[in-house]
């Protein structure tokens, strides 16, 4: 054989072999490769700033200090259970873990801007399925409970179920489907293109290694969170979560703004029909429950407790009276919603001042410590020892 | 179906193997064709397909009947398809505005209920490589008589998204050897040369898109160095994401046994404007150059005409990118820019010949001269002329 | 006659590793594709 030949063949041949080395060693990282000293999703970890955390280190980090015997009380959920408006030593899952002591694991796996059914809620979903004693704790709006798919966190889902994690429940998929039939092309297609990168990184392990890497060695892509310095590795960027700004500072900054979606909380999902007397608008109840019935299979539900947030008072003292009865109107009959449907739900934040929270919606530490105890309650009352 | 997709990798993942795999020639072509079937079908969607495929239709016909007549009407055709398609909401909304407002109201209404939401994709890339093919035809040119030939020619993957724009004497020439089979050294060149375009465009160009949408808000704000390097980063970026692209293109082509014309050949270390031209989108200036300026007379017919030529050859350049007035200020920049490095050493005699001699001497002056020239002219290239102008402004005050 | 060998030696180990670097840069790829990727510019052309 002629040495050019020889050169090319050895080039050719490399190839595939430098892939099946990268595959291999994703297949390795997805077993063990997840944040040091985790403490919650910041934004130099999370999709802000294109980290994208694959399933398998979520699943890592849930199941990092965990141990047989002990229950895993999962976080999922949105900035609100992140603790925007806590500093990392505030945070209100500290506060959970030493409330519910040893016999309790808690993994914050919460994201800004994630939805109920979204990222915490599909890993706690997985470990159930592996049959672990598992509390998922999540968070919404009264009549928000989204899709998993189709969001920015909708990775996950696709993810998850390429790696064969989730549960069998056809009422999600079919839910999906028809979703998908109404959505645009584009939609669509960047549905398709998600699928197809979970079909082939349940194959590759590409997130696995090169997240890891991300982490670990360096990164490869600008964000405008990293900006000044978007190689670095990530364990190297500082969770950057503060506590609130003094009670003087808080609350004034668009202040209509903020009242009109305080307002819109509750102004589609009821109906007057005396000055003061309220009934829920049954479509969105019943898309409501229908969707909480597609999204959270049965044996997950048993295991959850949802929380609704309330708005801060700051806001809500300057409602209407009207406006005031129709918003308690409405998160008490979608509280019993979320529980008709088998899902343990709380309204939290009503009796709070506004000493307890950072803005109209995130909590300050003390608001936080609040949440940590109330929570703490209605994990021990899910499982009794 | 670009090339940075997840559909793109499955679809090379099995196209290629298959290629390689299948033996027969005219199996091959088959496969071949069927690819660039499924890649136009995903890549363009229906509403992109057909459009392309009448005109295909009508080119190859019209082509075959070997008449000047009928070539000219597909010619026509083509082009027209091309306005309709790319310039009508130029015309109506930025000429007609300027000429007549009441008018352009009424054509921009009209123009909405006919148009499609975009343009049928590589539209400009079609129309391209079929008025070529026509003209050279309507030449004297042998057309091509295979159906199955003139539709590889067509949608021949590889180079259906953004070129380079083929020439039909050489893809004809080249396919049977393809399909004959394909060498393992070309196989590996190809590999290397997409691995290449991969990185420039993902790991370079793409940091660079994003971190220039993120300063150009605040490109005000800037400092001068900051400012400078911003316009440095503004012409990295196209190069290395048309080049990149160009790369796994021909890339891809040469997995398959065939070369594909070259686009770019180091750009930026031209040392003059003609130069810069031979070797930026080269593919693109040496069609400009035999169907538009040398049918116009090109450098026959005296100074001031050769003068004109080379304006309205590179207003159409600018045009061709798309229907904005940016894109035609941009080819008239480069225009005039050509227009003047012909002529400067005789019109400013004396002052004209010295510098031309201290640039001839002094290279790297010549250089670093074509380099801003050409850099500013991104500015416009990229933005709105006013605020390119305020943008060249900023860089040239240096605050 | 030994430089000559190990210069081909060389040669080769070099084409190896370039191999083994362009299969890791494809699996490299898929993961970034997963990112948000800017469409190439000339394609809007």
């Amino acid at each position: 054989m002629s040495p050019t030949k020889l050169k090319t063949l050895a080039f050719l041949v490399a190839i595939p072999l430098g892939f099946a080395l990268a595959v291999w060693l994703g297949r390795e990282a997805a077993t063990y490769a997840k944040p040091d000293k985790f403490i919650r999703f910041h934004q130099g970890i999370a999709p802000e700033s294109l980290f994208y955390p694959p399933f398998s280190t979520l699943e890592n980090l849930a199941l990092a200090r965990w141990s047989p015997g002990r229950t895993l009380v999962i976080i999922g959920g949105n900035s609100i259970l992140n603790g925007v408006g806590q500093s990392d030593k505030n945070l209100w899952s500290r506060r959970l873990q030493e409330e519910l002591g040893e016999r309790y694991v808690v993994v914050n796996l919460s994201f800004r801007g994630a939805l109920p059914c979204e990222a915490g809620a599909l890993v706690a979903e997985s470990l159930i399925k592996r049959g672990l004693h598992v509390v998922l704790i999540s968070n919404t709006a009264p009549s928000t409970v989204g899709r998993v798919a189709g969001g920015a966190y909708g990775y996950l889902y696709y993810n998850g179920l390429a790696h064969d994690r989730l549960m069998y429940h056809p009422a999600r998929e079919a839910d999906l489907a028809a979703w998908e039939e109404t959505a645009t092309p584009s939609i669509r297609e960047q549905q398709a293109e998600l699928r197809r990168a979970a079909a082939l990184d349940a194959r590759f392990h590409f997130q696995a290694l090169w997240h890891h890497i991300g982490y670990r060695y360096g990164f490869t892509t600008w964000t405008q969170v990293t900006r000044d310095h978007f190689w670095r590795p990530r364990d190297k960027i500082a969770d950057d979560g503060t506590d609130a700004r003094p009670l003087a500072e808080r609350f004034r900054d668009q202040l209509e703004a903020e009242l009109a979606i305080t307002r819109a909380f509750s102004a589609g999902l009821a109906e007057s029909t005396e000055p003061t007397s309220w009934r829920t608008y049954a479509p969105h109840a019943r898309l409501t429950g229908e969707l909480i019935d597609a999204m959270f299979p049965p044996a997950v539900r048993a295991r959850t407790i949802m929380l609704l947030n309330q708005n801060a008072p700051y806001y809500r003292s300057r409602l209407t009276l009207r406006e005031r009865t129709r918003d308690d109107f409405v998160f008490a009959t979608y509280e019993q919603l979320w529980r008709d449907r088998g899902i343990d739900c709380h309204t939290v934040g009503a009796n709070f001042t506004d000493e307890d929270f950072a803005d109209r919606t995130h909590l300050a530490p003390s608001g936080g410590r609040k949440l940590a105890l109330l929570v703490a309650d209605y994990v021990r009352q899910l499982t009794p020892p | 179906m670009i090339f940075n997709t997840y559909a793109f990798a499955l679809f090379a993942a099995v196209f290629f193997p298959g290629y390689w795999l299948i033996r027969s020639p005219c199996l091959r072509s088959w496969w071949l064709l069927g690819g660039c079937a499924v890649f136009h079908g995903h890549f363009a969607g229906p509403a992109g397909v057909l459009p392309i495929a009448a005109l295909a239709l009508l080119t190859y016909v019209c082509a075959l009947s070997r008449l000047r007549a009928l070539c000219y009407a597909a010619i026509a055709a083509c082009i027209a398809a091309l306005v309709f398609y790319k310039y009508t909401h130029f015309l109506s909304r930025e000429l007609l505005a300027t000429l007549a407002p009441g008018l352009s109201a009424q054509a921009t209404t009209l123009s909405a209920s006919w148009l499609p939401d975009a343009p049928p994709l590589a539209l400009s890339f079609f129309t391209f490589e079929f008025v070529h093919y026509l003209v050279d035809v309507a030449g004297g040119g042998a057309p091509i008589r295979s159906p199955k030939t003139f539709a590889l020619f067509a949608i021949y993957f590889p180079s259906l998204v953004a070129g380079p724009i083929k020439r039909y004497q050489d893809f004809t020439a080249a396919l049977p050897r393809s399909l004959a089979g394909v060498e393992l050294t070309e196989v590996a060149a190809g590999a290397q040369r997409v691995a290449l375009g991969f990185f420039k465009k993902i790991l370079l160009a793409d940091n660079l898109t994003v971190a220039l949408a993120f300063y150009e808000k605040d490109f005000s704000n800037l400092s001068a160095p900051e400012a400078w390097l911003f316009l440095a980063a503004l012409s990295a970026r196209i190069l290395l994401d048309f080049s990149g692209y160009t790369d796994i293109a021909l890339g891809l082509s040469q997995m398959l046994g065939l070369r594909l014309p070259e686009n770019f050949n180091y750009p930026y270390a031209a040392t003059g404007l003609r130069d810069f031209w031979a070797r930026w989108h080269i593919s693109l200036s040496s069609w400009i150059r035999d169907y538009v300026y040398i049918p116009l007379g090109g450098n026959r017919h005296g100074p001031l005409r050769r003068s004109s030529n080379l304006i309205i050859a590179f207003a159409l350049c600018g045009l061709w990118h798309g229907g904005a007035g940016h894109f035609m200020v941009w080819g008239l920049w480069h225009g005039l820019g050509l227009v003047v490095q012909a002529t400067y050493r005789k019109g400013l005699s004396s002052l004209g010949a010295r510098l031309g001699d201290v640039l001839d001497r002094f290279a790297v002056l010549s250089w670093l001269l074509t380099l801003v020239f050409v850099a500013f002219g991104w500015l416009l290239f990229f933005y709105p002329a006013a605020q390119a102008w305020a943008m060249a402004i900023k860089l040239l005050s240096f605050r | 006659m030994n430089s000559s060998r190990l210069r081909q030696s060389g040669a080769l180990a070099l084409r190896v590793f370039l191999g083994l670097a362009v299969g890791g840069f494809a699996h490299y790829l898929l993961y970034r594709l997963f990112l948000p990727v800017q469409p190439f510019i000339y394609v809007a052309f």
